[in-house]
């Protein structure tokens, strides 16, 4: 099971790193699934208490995909593309439905794990992908550089090979976008 | 906005968020002009700009890990190593935590290690009364409640380590076992109740008996897992209350939404949330019976809340209705066990095993019980199948799962009866000399023996004194032979009237070897069948048939002894030989007299210590030279002054010169040494003393009692290490006296380890209810420990079951410490006006709570004076430590003559 559908993620990602945008739409439930897979065996491989890196997963589940498939991947970019999508999707879903839960009321006592030195909400995450989402209706490049920033953790550098910009756009979208967000956020 | 616009505000935001701030203000005005929108609109933003950190300049990577956190029972720990033991496999996974097979590499045995999940595992009071709670009940030592090894922790979970359980769970078993269901289902059941009896009298209630922890051991052994768990998850917030409707489905969920267990179990008032005592044990472990019988829950709901409203209100289907064969009496047991209301319920466990014993007994008699119960149609075992499946590695083979603890008995006679046949064939080919191979093969190896109680068979309950004066005379005689391990009576009497299982025995008693014995009567005849039996390979070493005259059994222990000796080539020295042959008296009606002393003496309380005393003086009346009645004698005044029953003016020179007059009669006697050691001490003589004790254990080093007053007076000293260590070889010689425990924890109480204290007191309280010197013990530990509440209670039993002055003293002394000075001062009044003895030393210890330290010292001066036992604790005593610093205290230890 796990092997068709790695295989499907890979002729799906050739296809579209040749431009096939159409495809997106079929790549991106596999590599979530293939993400949600991969971080699962990644945690386990971790000691208590270890931060979790977004990339180390995306670029594992890459080389996965990558070492399965003969023809190499020139574009590596093209995957943390995708992923970082797929990332989002993943930790936002989760998120709203930990925080509908919570709205439920009977987990109120809940908390976030201080071992894994979590800081960040499951709140905060659904306002940031709403924020989002409204900042994509005004600038979809932007909500992209911060999709790739937070979701995916990779750097500028790798931003601009995705996004096929300068880098100096890269920073000067995140500084607005950052600007942007925060305002949102705190009025949210 | 719209995307220009945006477009627009970026710029502006961009080229004005580099400025110095002065000129900002000038750039807006000319950048947006009339723009009152734009500008806002940057000026916002730019107060944003340097905002502090927000979690949006990290990454999600936090919260994916909390996401993606694997869940801790999906962890798996195989082949790490914690502490010394390493993980072989995962072999469960239960609500509050993952178990694993482990090999302790330090001991070389399996054990299983329990994982709490972290939630159980954080809030360290709740973890320490659970610990005190499990470590309790595995120390009642008893042969259904698993033992716990070890409570330990790594720096992210607590963890139990257990023995293993080459078993199953009561259910997987059953659905093993084809042949005979209710006999199984009653041997496992008049276990749990065993269990659940001894727990419940120390009063500790498991609160979550269910099948799945309950394991039946290869052997037919139950075991009941976990008490104390319950306890952990009990607190409000992890098992919510039940009662509202928006939690469903049939699990209990913890807080983080962990299925901690069923509902399905819990009796009345637990599912309730009503205050619960050890009877909810007993309901759920009819629910269990029920279960095992019929295959289906008594109670059951769709939803969680229908459960708990059908454990509430519903009457089970009757047993004939879902099974054929239903013994009557089994309906009459379950309905006790399951009334709603806990008084209409058995009231102990201890009842409810006698009825499904006497059950079992009826069934046998009547040949029902292995008539095969069958379910009736339209009825079936849920999960049977499923459950089968995961029992298969496991699993056993038919032939060995029947043999039941009834059987094995049997099955080790039938064994030396084909030893002995193969040892004639033997003989037949290859002559004489294989036959002394095989028969003297390694009995010389064995160095820890067993003397079980003689087994009465004579028909008449009124020979017991003679099987029991056996066996016991021959544990006395044994026990001179060197480097020989003799277990002490009071723990092989444990299993008096038991079946024995042989490798039960010989883990509970750590020997090598046992000794049995039948005595039969005939006319004026008795016949005394002994065997020794080496628990390795349960092949008979040894056995003998004594035939004996009426009365005239008195010299056979020597005999035994004689032959165990040269079976297991152990060389006695001349001196020993004679003691050996040496007659305790010529007289029997002064042997009687003594036997009777010893009896009352072993029951305890002042009134029986006098008893005691009498008989024995009756019994040097007419043998004035009966060493042991004299050192009886000695050891009767030493306990009378030790419970402060008697001045020590009083009673320490009686104790002494009997001990003494034992030992001007035959110097290589043991006891006499340690009695007369015992008596030094409280005189002051430490050096003396000490070589006393260590005379007697040179003498006999099978002495638990001599080993224990040695411990004692050690701990007095300080020296604790080796104050343990005696009480340890005290304890592996006599290691089903839990009284010894006390012992232990009273080391543990001066050595100020209080949480271990605590321990070892709760598991003597447990072993003697009614010893109110056990639960005073216990209230000084929990004193020491801060619990002071907890003390009072135990010291209240104390005074409750025997108003001694100790008992007051140290209740008063409570109420002191904890500003209750009225009640304080009337315990006072009350101890000035009793006629009692009052121990001056412990009177102090009130005074000096109650801040009179000149009272203080003038009690300690007059207890000096008056030889005063607790004195000899002086130098250690927590309870001392408000007065220890005035130089008036150093001057008193000074007066000790304490050794270097």
């Amino acid at each position: 099971m796990e092997n068709t559908g790695s295989r499907e993620i890979s002729l799906l990602l050739a296809d579209w790193s040749k431009g096939d945008e159409v495809v997106l739409e079929q790549l991106m439930p596999l590599v979530y699934d293939e993400l949600r897979r991969m971080a699962h065996g990644y945690m386990k491989r971790q000691p208590s208490g270890h931060t979790f890196q977004t990339t180390e997963l995306i670029h594992e589940t890459y080389l996965k995909l990558a070492k399965q498939e003969r023809q190499n991947w020139k574009n590596r970019a093209h995957f943390f593309g995708v992923a970082a999508s797929a990332m989002r999707h993943i930790l936002v879903d989760y998120a709203r439905s930990k925080h509908s839960q919570k709205r439920g009321g009977w987990q109120d006592r809940v908390t976030l794990s201080d071992a894994v030195g979590s800081t960040t909400e499951s709140k905060d995450i659904v306002a940031l992908d709403d924020a989002l989402k409204a900042l994509a209706a005004l600038d979809e490049r932007k909500s992209r550089v911060v999709e790739l920033k937070y979701f995916a953790g990779i750097t500028n550098e790798e931003i601009a090979e995705v996004l096929k910009v300068s880098l100096d756009t890269v920073k000067r979208d995140w500084r607005f976008a950052r600007t942007w967000l925060l305002r949102e956020l705190t009025a949210a | 906005m719209d995307p220009e616009k945006l477009k627009l505000v970026e710029d502006v935001y961009h080229e004005a968020a580099d400025l110095p701030p002065d000129e900002l203000p000038q750039f807006l005005a000319d950048r947006c002009g009339d723009d009152a929108g734009l500008r806002g609109e940057v000026e916002s933003l730019l107060s944003f700009d340097s905002s502090p950190n927000s979690f949006i300049d990290g990454s999600a990577g936090s919260f994916a890990a909390e996401m993606f956190a694997v869940p801790e029972d999906q962890i798996d720990l195989s082949d790490r190593t914690i502490g010394h033991y390493r993980i072989i496999s995962k072999i469960g996974t239960g609500g509050m935590g993952v178990v694993y097979l482990a090999q302790d590499t330090k001991l070389g045995r399996k054990v299983a290690i329990k994982f709490l999940n972290k939630e159980f595992s954080t809030d360290e009071s709740k973890l320490r009364r659970f610990t005190q709670e499990a470590k309790a009940a595995s120390a009642l030592n008893h042969p259904n409640i698993l033992t716990v090894f070890e409570i330990g922790e790594t720096d992210e979970t607590s963890f139990i380590v257990t023995e293993w359980i080459d078993g199953r769970t009561w259910r997987e078993h059953l659905n093993e076992t084809d042949s005979s269901r209710l006999k199984a289902i009653l041997d496992t059941a008049v276990q749990v109740a065993e269990g659940l009896s001894a727990a419940h009298q120390v009063g500790i209630t498991h609160r979550d008996i269910k099948p799945e922890n309950i394991m039946v051991r290869r052997d037919g052994y139950a075991k009941i897992l976990d008490f104390g768990l319950a306890k952990l998850a009990e607190e409000p917030g992890f098992i919510g209350s039940i009662g509202s409707e928006d939690k469903t489905g049939t699990a209990v969920k913890t807080r983080s939404g962990i299925i901690m267990g069923t509902v399905s179990y819990m009796s009345p008032e637990q599912a309730r949330g009503k205050k619960t005592d050890t009877r909810t044990d007993l309901w759920s472990l009819g629910v269990v019976i029920y279960e095992m019988l019929t295959g289906q829950l008594p109670f059951r709901g769709e939803t969680m809340s229908d459960t708990v409203a059908s454990i509430l209100t519903e009457t089970p289907q009757p047993l004939e209705h879902l099974i054929s064969n239903a013994p009557d009496g089994l309906q009459e047991i379950l309905d006790r066990t399951l009334a709603k209301r806990a008084e209409d319920r058995y009231q102990s466990a201890g009842e409810l095993r006698v009825d499904l014993m006497s059950l079992r007994r009826a069934l046998e008699r009547s040949g029902d019980i292995e008539r095969p119960t069958t379910l009736l149609e339209g009825t079936s075992l849920s999960g049977n199948a499923e459950r089968r499946k995961t029992a298969t590695d496991r699993a056993f083979t038919n032939e060995e799962r029947q043999e039941t603890l009834s059987i094995e008995i049997k099955k080790i006679r039938t064994r030396y009866r084909s030893v002995a046949i193969a040892a004639i064939a033997i003989v037949l080919v290859t002559g004489l000399g294989y036959l002394g191979y095989l028969y003297f093969s390694g009995a010389s190896e064995i160095r820890s023996i067993a003397v079980m109680p003689f087994a009465n068979e004579t028909g008449s309950v009124n020979n017991d004194y003679v099987s029991d004066g056996l066996s016991d005379s021959t544990i006395n005689k044994l026990s001179q032979l060197p480097h020989l391990k003799v277990i002490s009576r009071t723990s092989t009497f444990r299993y008096k009237g038991r079946e024995l299982d042989v490798d039960e025995v010989a883990r509970s008693l750590g020997i090598q070897a046992i000794i049995t014995g039948q005595i039969t009567q005939q006319g004026d005849t008795l016949q005394i069948n002994v065997e020794m039996i080496r628990v390795s390979d349960k092949t008979r070493l040894w056995g003998e048939i004594y035939t004996r005259k009426v009365s005239d059994e008195i010299n056979v222990p020597a005999a035994i002894t004689q032959a165990v000796a040269q079976r297991l080539e152990i060389k006695l020295s001349r001196d020993q030989e004679r003691q050996m042959v040496k007659q305790i008296t010529n007289n029997t009606k002064a042997y009687q007299l003594h036997m009777n002393g010893i009896f009352f003496r072993r029951k305890n309380g002042v009134e029986n210590i006098q008893k005691a005393i009498e008989y024995q003086e009756q019994a040097l009346k007419l043998d004035p030279s009966f060493t042991r009645a004299y050192i009886e004698l000695s050891i009767n005044y030493g306990n009378l002054v030790d419970i402060r029953s008697m001045s020590p003016a009083e009673g320490l020179p009686k104790a002494r010169a009997a001990a003494e007059r034992a030992l001007a009669l035959d110097e290589t006697l043991a006891d006499a040494h340690y009695n007369v050691a015992r008596i030094q001490k409280y005189d002051f003589e430490w050096i003396k003393a000490e070589a006393g004790f260590k005379r007697s254990i040179e003498l006999n080093a099978n002495l638990a009692a001599a080993h224990t007053i040695y411990a004692e007076f050690l701990s007095q000293l300080g020296r604790f290490d080796e104050a343990l260590r005696e009480i340890k070889l005290a304890q592996e010689l006599d290691p089903l006296r839990t009284g010894l425990v006390g012992n232990e924890g009273s080391i543990y109480y001066l050595a100020r380890q209080y949480d271990e204290a605590v321990v070892k007191k709760q598991i003597h309280v447990s072993a003697a209810p009614e010893n109110p010197f056990a639960h005073l013990g216990l209230g000084k530990a929990l004193a020491a420990n801060g619990q002071f509440a907890e003390a009072i209670d135990a010291y209240r039993t104390s005074v409750k079951l025997d108003e001694t002055p100790s008992g007051l003293i140290y209740l008063g002394r409570a109420f002191a410490l904890t500003g209750r000075r009225d009640e304080a001062l009337a315990i006072l009044y009350k101890l000035n006006a009793t006629k009692e003895y009052v121990s001056p030393a412990e009177l102090a210890i009130l005074y000096a709570a109650l801040g009179d330290n000149d009272g203080a010292f003038n009690l300690l001066d007059k207890a000096y004076k008056e030889r005063d036992v607790q004195m000899t604790s002086l130098k250690v005593d927590p309870c001392y430590d408000s007065i220890r610093a005035d130089p008036r205290f150093a001057q008193m230890l000074n007066r000790l003559n304490l050794p270097e």
